[in-house]
């Protein structure tokens, strides 16, 4: 006992009965603030627990309810649950693991009113995030979405003054054109310095052709004399040859700067053509042909819940993945003392978290009653190697239906994520659309309506399709106040076409591939817009567009004409010298032909008559 | 003002009534306490010993102020040195999957790099530390401070009656 300190046994007696005392009392408040703290952490407003229950030795949870607040209204609660009991695995809990067998969440009810502000009190501001390409590419989508064109263009319709509108944009053709008169005079000044050169051969042929002229063939004595000429004569066609391929060079030279230069006019042609739609650009000239309204009316909020979804969706698989990497990558900075948890992954082992089964029935803000089970929640997907399910149906008196299915796979990689979702025979009241078009209608009043969405994602790939219906609506407009007659005008035939509609329907596929999104709005309405807006302001347009092009095409054309004058003159010069060259050729050759034949002549002769003398 | 207080607390460790091999103990001891963060299972156990056993507990104290401090400056080399022993070093990868599937052993955290780092840290460092602090507290208790009681400026204060007061008090406090 010379190394046991007595008054430390009887502290550490005390302590342990403190800890009992406390874990009897206090443990569940304790955890209650935990876990409130660390779900209103994830879901960025108050999370609160009511009358949380837990008893490690017999394993169970239970609470009376959660509310769980609205991040963006904070005075509602997004999910709010009754009560709830579930049992936790006490073998997988000595093991550091969250197991949960089952666990029934009864009396779900969504979107309902909070006594207090769920709002978390203000942080201090952190640096902001640079948004990645995926997230820049969505914020593009929302501002084309966003911004609508076409009507912002039928406001400013009077305003539109083409000859100012052609001094402010820098017409790019005439900077071409420079540019490839340079790359045509540089080729053409080399070809011409060659040419040159072979006026040094020039005088060869020159010499060549004077020896030739010399011969006088009667003049020669002897037979043997005159074969060596016939050599001699033969021979100059070596050189001959020589000058004719190097004249050949040369011709091929220019004829393929000829080739260019005609396909640089047909370049030139489609430069105009980018230029006037710079020009369009900038006036902000409208394609009424392809007058895609849908994608003004519905693209906001479609396009804001998607990248909602695929937000919430990466952020998951980026979590999990974190968490069930093998070699997972050092942490540059973690917090100080707080270090990086490496989880050591192992095939068919236990998760750090496992919800087996889950049932939840309820009731929706919009009078759905749902029931249905979610399966195999965990933190480390790949481990367990089974995917995640989620099956919720709901139904209301009126009859509308709903129905959810998500296999969410994060065991297999790449990811796999199937999600179907339907609303039908719902009734549609006071929809808002979401967007700022102040023509188009700002919602719908009354209508019944389907919503489908079907959205696989495979890795980063995403497919997906939503299709939406609204039966006999009658929609809500902003009130606008008219600048122009052609607002009034177009305001009339929307707001008539619109009237007139028993039913609206939208398709929207989005896809991301290679991290590049891309959306597609259609709809039966685009091609009565389309049509009435064509009626309202088209010949208008049209005329602007007119104007503009000529513009485009006389400040282009001087220097067109220009360049293609230069260098036409040039390639002819080229050309006349090297014909003067080929006429200098063919007339050495010509001349070398002629010699060959007389000493023929001349050998066959003579040799002729020495036969004669010898049979004589 | 601290840096006295701890000078203070020091002397009067060196001078306290325990043996240097309980003072080194409860050093050593506080030395893991000040290096691994608290909430792991070994964190605790060492705890437990501290209260049961016969170590000197101003010791323990002294070395978890001074270890701790430590522990925060080189907070990044024991992530780094943890990192490596649990990512890096691939023959060992087998043993920690397999502790990780253990019962009881995760609550030692040993799977964060931290907590790993500062562990081996203090493994590495408890024979020297040990023997350091036993060899220390022996050669002064034998050598130094005979010789600074026989100082003048002691003497002058022992002589003092603040000295006599405080030294009454002790007594009283202590009964």
């Amino acid at each position: 006992m010379k190394y046991i300190r007595k008054s430390g046994l009887i502290f550490l007696l005390i302590v342990v009965s403190l800890i009992v005392l406390l874990n009897i009392f206090l443990t569940d408040k304790w955890l209650e603030n935990q876990l409130e703290k660390a779900g209103s952490n994830i879901v960025g407003a108050k999370v609160e627990i009511d009358n949380l229950d837990v008893s490690i030795f017999k394993g169970y949870i239970k609470w009376q309810r959660i509310q769980i607040t609205h991040p963006q209204y904070t005075m509602k609660n997004m999910i709010e649950t009754g009560p709830v009991e579930f049992k936790i695995s006490i073998p997988a809990l000595l093991k550091r693991k969250f197991v949960i067998e089952n666990m029934h969440i009864l009396n779900i009810k969504t979107f309902t009113d909070r006594k207090t502000d769920g709002r978390l009190p203000k942080k201090p501001e952190e640096k902001p995030k640079e948004p990645s390409f995926f997230e820049q590419q969505f914020a593009y989508l929302m501002k084309e979405v966003s911004s609508a064109p076409a009507f912002e263009f039928v406001s400013e319709i009077k305003n539109i003054k083409p000859e100012e509108i052609i001094n402010q944009v820098n017409l790019q053709t005439p900077q071409k054109i420079d540019s490839l008169r340079n790359v045509f005079t540089s080729q053409i000044e080399n070809v011409k310095k060659e040419i040159e050169n072979i006026e040094n051969d020039f005088n060869t042929l020159k010499s060549i052709e004077a020896n030739l002229k010399t011969i006088n063939v009667s003049g020669i004595k002897t037979i043997d004399d005159l074969k060596r000429t016939y050599e001699t004569v033969n021979g100059a066609i070596k050189q001959i040859n020589e000058l004719k391929e190097k004249y050949r060079g040369k011709d091929k030279q220019v004829k393929e700067i000829l080739n260019s230069f005609n396909e640089s006019k047909r370049n030139i042609e489609s430069w105009v053509k980018e230029d006037f739609a710079r020009v369009k650009d900038f006036a902000k000239l409208p394609e009424i042909s392809t007058f895609n309204a849908i994608k003004y009316l519905l693209g906001p909020k479609i396009l804001s819940y998607y990248l909602t979804y695929l937000d919430y969706s990466n952020r998951a698989e980026r979590i999990v993945n974190k968490l069930q990497s093998v070699k997972p990558e050092k942490e540059k900075r973690p917090p100080r003392l707080k270090g990086q948890d490496i989880h050591f992954v192992k095939e068919k082992a236990l998760p750090n978290f496992w919800l087996k089964n889950c049932v939840i029935s309820g009731e929706t803000n919009a009078g759905f009653y749902i029931k249905g089970e979610i399966k195999n929640v965990t933190s480390q997907p790949r481990v367990l190697g089974l995917p995640t399910t989620v099956e919720i149906t709901g139904d209301r008196p009126d009859k509308a239906k709903l129905n959810l299915s998500l296999l969410l796979d994060l065991a297999s990689s790449p990811s796999k994520q199937n999600l179907k979702f339907s609303i039908l025979n719902f009734p549609i009241v006071n929809f808002s659309f979401g967007h700022d078009v102040k023509y188009l209608p700002a919602g719908i009043k009354t209508s019944t309506g389907n919503v489908v969405v079907e959205l696989s994602k495979f890795g980063a790939d995403v497919n997906s399709s939503m299709k939406f219906l609204a039966l006999n609506p009658s929609f809500d407009y902003k009130i606008v106040n008219f600048k122009n007659e052609y607002e009034r005008v177009v305001d009339n035939i929307i707001k008539n076409t619109f009237s007139s509609l028993k039913q609206i329907d939208a398709n929207v596929y989005l896809a991301v591939k290679d991290n590049k999104v891309s959306v597609n709005f259609n709809s039966s309405l685009d091609v009565q817009l389309t049509n009435g807006f064509k009626q309202a302001i088209g010949r208008e347009v049209e005329e602007i567009k007119r104007k503009l092009e000529n513009f485009v095409r006389e400040r282009v054309e001087r220097y067109r004409i220009e360049f293609e004058r230069q260098i036409d003159e040039k390639i002819k010069e080229l050309n006349n010298k090297l014909e003067s060259y080929n006429i200098k050729v063919a007339e050495v050759e010509n001349l070398r032909n002629i010699k060959l034949q007389e000493l023929d002549k001349e050998i066959k002769k003579r040799s002729g008559n020495i036969l004669e003398r010898i049979f004589k | 003002m601290p840096v006295l207080q701890v000078i203070a607390k020091i002397i009067k460790i060196l001078r306290s009534q325990g043996t240097p091999g309980q003072v080194a103990a409860g050093f050593t001891f506080g030395m893991y306490l000040g290096l691994i963060p608290w909430n792991t299972l070994h964190s605790f156990i060492i705890w437990i010993l501290v209260i049961l056993f016969n170590v000197n507990f101003g010791a323990v104290l002294l070395a978890i102020s001074i270890f701790a401090s430590i522990a925060y400056i080189f907070d990044p080399f024991f992530h780094s040195f943890g990192y490596w022993v649990l990512v890096d070093l691939d023959f060992l990868r087998g043993f920690w999957t397999n502790l990780y599937q253990t019962s009881i052993i995760p609550f030692t955290r040993f799977y964060n790099t931290v907590v790993m780092g500062s562990t081996l840290a203090s493994v590495l460092l408890t024979v020297p530390v040990y023997l350091g602090v036993k060899w220390f507290v022996k050669n002064y208790r034998e050598k130094v401070d005979p010789k600074i009681q026989k100082l003048g400026v002691i003497k002058m204060i022992k002589a003092s009656k603040i000295y006599d007061i405080y030294q009454k008090a002790k007594v009283l406090s202590e009964l």
